[in-house]
């Protein structure tokens, strides 16, 4: 007679070493860190190789901080593939770049106000995830479509409130998400581990979590068994859009200066870095920390192309080609699981 | 013009729906295709159209093998065969859904609209449809909406045509019109195949019958030297009368009303598709079997009792309670099975805790979480409680989804078809757990379009009774020993032959 | 009455909403901006417009098949940079553009190929190509710059017996579209939109029919690019960047059903022009730069939530699924 043991709690793999691999409670989970972790190894042996001071502490630290980003911001655009029904949100990047460049209009003088500019900034991108959700979900405009034209919208209503000036100052309470704890891991670095922990626990245990994946799961039994997919749905879209606000808040600290559109590429590696965390893009499966380390391998690949001198057009078509190859596994591996 | 299959077999997953099946077929007769559910017929049907690829066996035409692998492949053979689920598209006309696959061509590669009219209005008057060649296809009914997807078939320029349960839904004078066309194409040596579950079709239409059952050839008989009985006896695999004394459950008892006064109140639920009402009572433990041809009505009532279609009022106990979705139901103590595992059922990529933990832990908020209880209770063969529900057979997919009801309790069960493509064995095991429930006071209403299933669930039990839905009505209903194979299908097919 | 079933027939074409709009804003737009309608005030507006409407085209078709593609935008911008790289290297003008064009159709085709093959999902897969056309666009050329030889800009913004070489290019496109909806292909086309699995069943060539209409869709975006590289005589290797919503927001507007299988490249093209005369009408009210584009994509937003509305009622009143 077999007893259910209660899956033992998780560990948060460390960046920046090999993963030996944790044993979870079946579903795959721990294949789903694996492609994450082989592409990181063979990457940073590549690194190191094609360009000298790879390794380097100073080095190790800036990718670091851009993966941390990805990563929080892959962790919106995972709850909303997770969420099913095809679901996409192409706003990521324009509300990141909208919160990097509004929010710091707020004074942030001390780490208090800096809460509360994070508060706000969550605020802002929570609204525009309400406007796609209920486009989407009651209306049902497709996810595409709604997200890219939100996008839009974004960018336009940023550029009306700053009249096309990026933001004057970015207080230096801010920019302190840079302070090193312990190198190479900065403050930044740390919320985002605590926010992916907190945001896999909800995912993997709370009943908000699961809801989340059996909606994407299979939408219709979901909503036999009483589930109110519609709501969940929604709420996909809301969480998305406050994370990537608070994204771009972080993005403007870590940055020290804005741009009209420091967002736009978070948008298409949030995706990639999700579909190489194995999350189904039909919906369903899905981890929040997979994406996270999908992200980091996508952060270490941009940054040797950096250090090789390509230019920004063949990254672009590196990053293009990859990640049609990426969906294509992906596609492939939760067809054939089915 | 002959076509014959040899010792073909397929198996979809661990399902055995072909075996070794072997039958041929000679222009200058109109054969029929016979059997239960489950007995391989559409199956042979769908490997020699191209759409099933055969694990095993040959297919001869005229003494040659052939190959078939696409649509294509036997199109260019010459073979047309009709889709068991219509294939007509809203968007396009009634000419154009007609002649889409092989459409006239003008000179320069434009549609010959001209020529698609003529040759459209060929088919259409051979089924007595040419007036309503310029409506949209939405706005025919259904049965003749099926009788433009034969017309497709009959388009086709064909040596073998093979018929696949369209006359269904179709009305007396409509069948005639097919037995008219199919005899038509029988003088012109043409090979026909025709599937049906009807019997008194296969007796107006058909010259011979190939009777199958659980995926093999049984026998090929003249109509002539057959009758209801004899045909039935083969399908089934036991003499008919001997079914009846088998019954494990036949006491000889009569049918008298349980007293008790009835727990469900259902009055005037509307049937949209008919536009009929039903009115239902069923008392506390009741089990009520509905029957019935494939889209009278059945699946529509239990799914609007679920709060699936618009919201409904229906008294439970003393109460009148509303249901406008399905989590009103749920939290009403309601269930619902869906024969439709891929749709509606499982969670394919969750574990076995998570599916059966859903309806009681996220939805009723209980959290007594004993699931692997519900799975020993289930009989359901497991290795991990985390394992795939996906990795589990059919049946045993099933069983984890009903576990995942039953865990909660519910009063009132609802199913549609919950037994659909599961094997003898797994079926046997979901009755005695309805059975259970239902002497635990759950009450219960399931469709089944298998007849064996609603005798094994109800002859024999005095709270249960089987009605047989006959477009959106009751038509039929049928107590205690009354509950026979045969009865049943008499009951569904009779009033389906009749004319309207 | 006769009329009265002629006038339903009208009001129940797909393109009528946009039709409406279209005329409508027309109106607007004459009382605002006080011009004489003069041939000339037309054909420049047309000039401006015709690449918006020629990725519309290409981007309708698709929808119609049942398939998105937005990487139409961003192949727009390499095909524009391609084009003026291939002149500023010598190249003579036709040659260049017939290269250019094959290019284009050529994109389009890797596409369908995706798609069709690999069976990636058209969303993902366009938009990762997106990154790709943007990318080499950049590589062609990082910055804006380069300049065409002063004939093609000529005959660009010149007519032939009185109607806009810009009008040709979009009849080109039009009437390949309208020949084609009419051959059995055209027609199998619709049903594979309306149902791909069906349509298969019945016989259709899936795959064909894809990278048909997304090479299709491709030579669409190659003659927007021509239409822009004429328009502005240089490169740019972000010109298209957000023509591709643009065109697909107007497809929708236009009455095509993002499901598939119904409407009309003609309702888009009237949908494009009404985004046109809006655009002229924000210019013309005078709202700063910065209120242009939330304004333009506020008005996206609301045409397409409208639009799929409109198309849902459609559905539930034609009997439904």
């Amino acid at each position: 007679m077999r007893t259910l043991r209660e899956p033992k709690k998780e560990a948060l793999p460390e960046r920046k070493e090999k993963e030996a691999g944790r044993k979870r409670e079946s579903s795959g989970k721990w294949k789903m860190f694996l492609p994450s972790v082989i592409a990181i190894i063979i990457l940073v042996i590549a690194g190191q190789i094609l360009a000298n001071g790879f390794l380097s502490i100073k080095n190790i630290g800036s990718i670091l901080m851009t993966a941390s980003l990805l990563a929080l911001m892959s962790v919106a655009q995972n709850t909303v593939m997770i969420s099913g029904d095809s679901g996409i949100d192409l706003s990521v990047g324009a509300i990141a770049s909208m919160t990097a460049l509004i929010c710091p209009m707020i004074p942030m003088a001390n780490s208090g106000m800096v809460a509360a500019g994070a508060v706000a900034a969550v605020m802002l991108g929570a609204a525009v995830g309400l406007i796609n959700g209920v486009g989407i979900k009651l209306v049902k405009i497709p996810s595409m479509i709604m997200t890219l034209i939100m996008s839009s919208t974004v960018s336009g209503i940023t550029m009306v409130i700053t009249k096309g000036q990026p933001a004057a100052h970015i207080s230096e309470a801010l920019k302190g998400i840079s302070d090193v704890i312990i190198q190479p891991i900065r403050l930044l670095t740390l919320i985002v581990l605590i926010i992916l922990i907190l945001a896999e626990l909800v995912l993997t245990r709370a009943p908000f979590g699961r809801k989340l994946r059996i909606t994407g799961d299979n939408p219709n039994a979901a909503a036999i068994c009483g589930i109110q997919i519609t709501g969940i749905g929604i709420a996909a879209y809301v969480i998305s859009g406050a994370v990537a606000g608070l994204t771009g808040l972080f993005l403007a600290g870590y940055a020290g200066s804005t741009t009209m559109t420091m967002g736009e590429s978070y948008t298409l590696l949030s995706v990639a870095a999700v579909a190489i965390g194995g999350t189904n893009l039909a919906g369903g499966k899905g981890s929040y920390l997979a994406g996270a380390l999908g992200a980091l391998v996508l952060v270490i690949l941009n940054s040797i192309l950096q250090a090789l001198n390509m230019e920004q057009g063949v990254r672009s078509v590196i990053q293009g080609l990859l990640l049609v190859f990426i969906v294509f596994i992906n596609t492939k591996s939760t067809m054939t699981e089915k | 013009m002959r076509i014959e299959f040899k010792e073909i077999s397929k198996s979809f997953g661990g399902v055995h729906a072909l075996k070794k099946a072997s039958l041929s077929v000679e222009s200058g007769e109109i054969r029929a295709l016979l059997g239960g559910n489950g007995s391989g017929k559409s199956t042979l049907i769908k490997i020699a159209s191209g759409l099933v690829q055969k694990d095993s066996g040959e297919i001869y035409i005229n003494g040659e093998k052939m190959s078939i692998r696409t649509p294509k492949d036997a199109k260019r053979l010459k073979i047309a065969a009709t889709s068991q689920e219509l294939s007509i598209f809203p968007n396009l006309t009634i000419s154009e859904n007609i002649t889409l696959c092989a459409m006239p061509r003008k000179k320069y590669g434009a549609a010959d609209r001209k020529l698609m009219r003529k040759k459209t209005l060929d088919v259409l008057r051979k089924l007595g449809l040419e007036e309503k060649i310029d409506m949209p296809v939405k706005e025919l009914p259904v049965n003749e909406q099926y009788l433009i997807e034969f017309g497709k078939a009959i388009y086709q320029d064909f040596d073998i045509l093979m018929v696949d349960e369209v006359t269904s839904a179709l009305y007396q004078k409509d069948v005639e019109t097919v037995k008219h066309i199919l005899e038509e194409y029988k003088k012109q040596g043409k090979v026909i195949l025709f599937v049906s579950h009807r019997l008194k079709e296969l007796y107006q239409i058909c010259d011979s019958v190939t009777i199958m059952r659980n995926g093999e050839v049984i026998e090929t008989d003249r109509i002539a030297d057959v009758d209801d009985d004899h045909l039935l006896s083969v399908m089934i695999g036991q003499s008919v009368q001997k079914t009846q004394e088998n019954s494990p459950h036949n006491q000889a008892f009569s049918p008298d009303e349980n007293t008790e006064k009835p727990y469900f109140v259902i009055e005037n639920l509307h049937i949209g598709q008919y536009n009929t009402d039903l009115s239902l009572e069923i008392k506390k433990g009741e089990i009520i079997g509905v029957a019935g041809l494939q889209g009278h009505g059945q699946s529509e009532l239990v799914r609007r009792l679920h709060g699936m279609d618009g919201t409904i009022k229906i008294k439970k106990g003393t109460e009148e309670i509303i249901i406008r979705n399905p989590r009103d139901a749920v939290k009403n103590k309601f269930a619902f099975i869906s024969g439709d595992r891929e749709w509606e059922g499982a969670f394919g990529q969750h574990g076995l805790t998570e599916d059966i933990s859903v309806v009681k832990e996220l939805t009723l908020r209980e959290k007594d979480t004993k699931p692997e209880q519900v799975l020993e209770a289930m009989h359901v063969k497991y290795a991990r409680p985390g394992q795939l529900i996906t990795s589990l057979s059919g049946g045993n997919q099933q069983k984890v989804i009903i576990g995942r009801w039953t865990y909660t309790k519910p009063v009132l069960l609802l199913a549609d078809d919950p037994s659909k493509g599961i094997d003898v064995q797994a079926r046997r095991e979901m009755h005695t757990v309805f059975h259970r429930l239902a002497e635990e006071g759950t009450s219960m209403i399931i469709v089944s379009s298998d007849d064996d299933e609603l005798v094994d669930l109800c002859s024999g039990y005095p709270n249960a009774r089987v009605i047989v839905l006959y477009e959106g009505q009751i038509s039929a209903v049928l107590r205690g020993n009354e509950i026979t194979r045969d009865h049943i299908i008499e009951k569904t097919l009779s009033k389906g032959s009749e004319g309207k | 009455m006769k009329t009265g079933n002629k006038w339903r027939r009208i009001t129940k074409w797909t393109a009528f909403p946009a039709l409406l709009l279209l005329l409508v804003s027309l109106v607007i737009n004459s009382f605002v901006t006080n011009n004489a309608w003069s041939p000339l005030i037309l054909s420049s507006f047309l000039n401006t417009n015709t690449m918006i409407i020629c990725i519309c085209i290409g981007s309708s078709a698709v929808i119609i098949s049942g398939g998105i593609d937005i990487s139409l935008g961003s192949l727009v911008s390499m095909c524009n940079v391609l084009l003026v790289s291939l002149m500023m290297h010598g190249m003579p003008g036709y040659m260049a553009v017939l290269i250019m064009l094959a290019v284009s159709a050529a994109a389009g085709a890797v596409n369908g190929i995706l798609i069709a093959f690999l069976k990636v999902t058209p969303l993902l897969t366009t938009f990762a190509m997106s990154t790709v056309f943007a990318g080499v666009a950049l590589i062609i050329m990082n910055s804006p710059g380069g300049s065409i030889a002063e004939e093609l800009t000529d005959l660009y913004y010149s007519t032939l017996a009185g109607i806009p070489m810009t009008a040709f290019i979009i009849l080109i496109l039009f009437a390949i579209w309208k020949i084609f909806k009419n051959t059995p292909a055209g027609i199998q086309l619709y049903a594979m939109g309306e149902n791909e699995n069906k349509s298969y069943l019945s016989g259709v060539n899936t795959k064909a029919l894809q990278v048909f209409v997304y090479s299709f869709a491709g030579l669409c975006a190659g003659f927007g690019a021509l239409a822009v590289t004429c328009m502005i005589g240089a490169g740019d290797p972000l010109v298209g960047s957000t023509a591709g919503m643009t065109a697909i927001s107007a497809a929708v507007i236009g009455g095509v059903s993002l499901a598939g299988g119904r409407g009309d490249i003609t309702g888009g093209i009237f949908a494009s022009l009404f985004l046109g005369f809006l655009t002229n009408l924000i210019v013309a009210l005078r709202f700063d730069a910065y209120s242009q584009q939330m304004l333009k994509a506020v008005i996206l937003l609301a045409g397409v939530v409208l639009a799929v509305l409109v198309g849902r009622e459609n559905m539930k009143k034609k009997g439904g699924k």
